[in-house]
């Protein structure tokens, strides 16, 4: 009998073979409608205008019905119809797609890439942090906004995840405003299913242990969206959020939150250029829209693939990497930047170890990209209400330029973890520190604090954080070539020399070489 | 002069280095993006694992020259572990090697019935190595990094070893039967043959047949099955 089982199955993995999954495009949307006060929801309508997007685009249009039936007619399934794209998502045999490909107003047809099980975001157990729930948002100053009542009022946050499971019992999410939920793996609107992962990314954007915070936008109405199955996906996800998006999109989104990616099983890094899959192209057709999207950078930072995965390599979306509370670091398993063509990924940092809900009435403490990313989302929620005139691409950009180390950047950290005093009061930002740098040679760098300066190196105890000199080589076409971080841990061995390992790249005139150190950027042009 | 302190310089931060600091985060960009970043089961260069479990058979059934007597061989279970490295020439074309260990164990009856003596329990088991070398052909070029759909078409060579026969063997009257072990002694140890595996991500049918003595002489006994069909996990 079992042998009879396993040739079934065997039989039903190649039954996809006669119909595999298509995207086809069509050639216009002539004579199609939209009116957007009907449409979309009240508050998109408000970013919309806020954010110089027309009300109605090409792209906003509904696509044909007529050219939707006559593909339902001809293909076995449609899963996906997408505005954006003017496509649909169709199952079908190769005979009949080579038809369909001659219609008229198809305008091409193009085979969907592999549908292979999805790289699941990493959970790393950690050790006890005593203090990680209130750490988490505190890192990034968030007692700053809720001083200041901003606590993501106002703004709208999209949540695409694996599922939701309690998220709608746990007492932890309770005084959520949930405005609306989809399940676009299972075609309904229960999202709460499918796994935790989704209830404690939820959770760190805006859910409370107590009377503390985990995220810091407890006020945020939330759309939840699942878009992907736990560990396998056996249709194709990308679509589900590109579905998802256009969802959100209509519903009054103002930030999407999507702790998802996809890395080797699909793509060569390569194609981590922004451009190729479906999901990034979404991501930034998203942003488009006026939504700032914000995705986890990945967790392969140890791993073979090492780098970000996708749609964190899209040039409009928010990546996140991670940071260890007990360092200040990027944490081992953060995927590394850039993205393929050179663009800086991740664009910032936050606490990758958190203290999270999870299943009935639990919490956990839980690690990966996946967290860092909602607490950023939080946080943007938190500007936006702050700075509700604030276009999508100012807020994107002034993300950037709150973080800790900006303008120093590498490709660990991004511009590191951005902080609220920096958004509330950046006129009070203390510069810390000054230092002086002087190459010696190409090969090695004088690093010297400046009078009075030795005070501010704090010892290292377990009390403080190392001190951190970062350094980096910016190449005459603005890619880094070589970025360190060292920590000072003897005032008394002032100056520091750095070492520069830069193998493989001779240092050529115009580089730059910039270093940064507690609050302080400073940088030279290399002159041979 | 200028040499001397090119010299000294980085012997001096050597020094200074390991006493005042300590290197949290390095990365060498421009030397790391000069290595092979592709990596992935679509890869040129790609190596997994794999177990399979099927079964082995050979319908034909030795017949004794010397009485009348045949031999049948009821299907065999059949499973093995394997390590497959792919060289990959092109989105279609690639050639694949394969090392393995299998295991096979097939019971067996007898054509003519002496009840009173015919065992109750009788089995072959042989365990070989195998080495199979060959194309394998893509289904889908536009794959990603995705293994797709293939079929490898190989030569095989197997190396046999700790081959043994076991049965249960009636003793006088009144005493338990005993089970006998007897290693077996094919004329050649050395088999040679050829595989096809169709595969779609990590499940694959994999099919074999290897000539055994058997293939040209039905009388020739403690033959490796020469026809194995099992279903393939691979690990990727």
């Amino acid at each position: 009998m079992h042998k009879v089982v396993f040739t079934l199955l065997f039989l039903l993995s190649f039954a996809r073979l006669t119909a595999q999954k298509y995207y086809v495009y069509f050639t216009d949307k002539d004579g199609q409608q939209l009116n957007p006060y009907s449409y979309f929801d009240e508050h998109t309508i408000v970013r919309r205008l806020r954010c110089g997007v027309p009300l109605v685009q090409k792209t906003d249009l509904p696509v044909n019905e007529n050219y939707v039936q006559q593909i339902q007619e001809a293909v076995d399934s449609i899963a996906v119809v997408s505005r954006w794209f003017n496509m649909a998502v169709v199952y079908a045999s190769t005979e009949k797609m080579a038809e369909v490909a001659t219609w008229s107003f198809v305008k091409k047809v193009e085979e969907a890439g592999p549908v292979f099980k999805q790289i699941a975001e990493e959970v790393i157990p950690v050790k006890k942090i005593k203090i990680l729930h209130e750490y988490q948002t505190e890192r990034m100053e968030g007692s700053l906004f809720t001083k200041n009542g901003i606590t993501g009022r106002g703004v709208t946050v999209a949540v695409f995840d694996v599922g939701f499971i309690d998220a709608d019992i746990h007492s932890g999410l309770q005084h959520l405003d949930i405005k609306a939920t989809y399940d676009f793996v299972g075609k309904d609107e229960n999202p709460y299913q499918g796994g935790t992962h989704g209830t404690s990314v939820l959770s760190v954007i805006g859910g409370k242990y107590g009377d503390t915070l985990l995220g810091l936008a407890p006020n945020a109405q939330y759309l939840l969206a699942r878009t992907e199955r736990n560990n396998s996906e056996p249709a194709g996800e990308e679509e589900n959020w590109l579905a998802a998006a256009e969802w959100a999109d209509k519903n009054g989104a103002d930030v999407i939150n999507s702790s998802l990616g996809y890395t080797f099983q699909r793509y060569f890094y390569d194609d981590m250029d922004g451009k190729t899959s479906l999901v990034a192209k979404a991501a930034n057709m998203a942003f488009s829209k006026g939504i700032v999207v914000v995705v986890s950078a990945g967790n392969e930072g140890n791993g073979k693939w090492r780098y970000i995965g996708t749609p964190a390599d899209a040039d409009s979306v928010l990546s996140i990497g991670a940071i260890a509370p007990e360092t200040d670091l990027r944490t081992s398993f953060s995927s590394y930047g850039p993205n393929a063509i050179g663009v800086l990924k991740p664009n910032i940092s936050a606490p990758g170890w958190v203290f999270a809900c999870s299943r009935r009435q639990s919490y956990t403490e839980t690690a990966g990209t996946s967290f860092s990313s909602p607490l950023v989302a939080g946080f943007v929620a938190c500007v936006m209400q702050q700075f509700p005139q604030l276009s999508h691409k100012e807020v994107f950009e002034k993300m950037q330029l709150c973080g800790h180390l900006y303008p120093y950047f590498d490709y660990a950290h991004g511009y590191g973890v951005p902080l609220a005093s920096k958004f509330i009061s950046p006129q009070n930002v203390p510069k810390q520190a000054e230092f002086s740098m002087e190459l010696l040679s190409d090969t090695a760098l004088k690093f010297n604090l400046l009078p009075p300066v030795v005070a501010t190196i704090k010892t290292d105890s377990a009390e403080y954080l190392p001190q951190y000199i970062y350094f980096h080589i910016q190449s005459t076409q603005g890619i880094l070539v070589y970025y360190k971080v060292v920590s000072i841990r003897n005032e008394e061995e002032l100056p520091v020399y750095l070492e520069l390992n830069n193998k493989g790249y001779a240092l050529q005139a115009g580089d730059i070489l910039r270093v940064y150190y507690n609050g302080v950027t400073r940088q030279m042009k290399y002159q041979p | 002069m200028k040499n001397y302190i090119l010299v000294i310089i980085p012997v001096f931060v050597f020094v200074l280095k390991a006493q005042s600091q300590k290197v949290v985060l390095e990365d060498n960009v421009w030397f790391n993006r000069s290595e092979d970043d592709n990596y992935g089961a679509n890869k040129k260069h790609y190596v997994n694992t794999y177990m399979s479990f099927g079964t082995s058979f050979d319908p034909n059934t030795f017949k004794s020259p010397v009485i009348d007597l045949n031999e049948y061989k009821n299907l065999g279970l059949y499973y093995d572990f394997g390590i497959c490295y792919k060289y990959k020439l092109g989105n279609v074309l690639s050639l694949t090697s394969d090392l393995s260990i299998n295991r096979n164990r097939r019971s067996l009856h007898f054509g003519i019935v002496f009840p009173e003596v015919e065992p109750v329990y009788n089995r072959e088991i042989w365990s070989a190595g195998c080495f199979a070398l060959g194309p394998r052909i893509n289904f889908d070029p536009n794959r990603g990094n995705a293994i797709g759909t293939y079929l490898d078409l190989r030569i095989v060579g197997l190396a046999l070893a700790n081959s043994r026969r076991k049965y249960k063997e009636y003793t006088p009257s009144n005493t338990p039967p005993v089970v006998v072990s007897r290693g077996l002694h094919p004329d050649n140890r050395l088999l040679f043959g050829a595989e096809a595996v169709l595969g779609t991500g990590n499940i694959a049918l994999k099919g074999r047949y290897v000539f055994n003595t058997q293939t040209f002489d039905q009388s020739a006994i403690w033959q490796y099955s020469r026809y194995t069909l099992s279903l393939q996990i691979g690990f990727n």
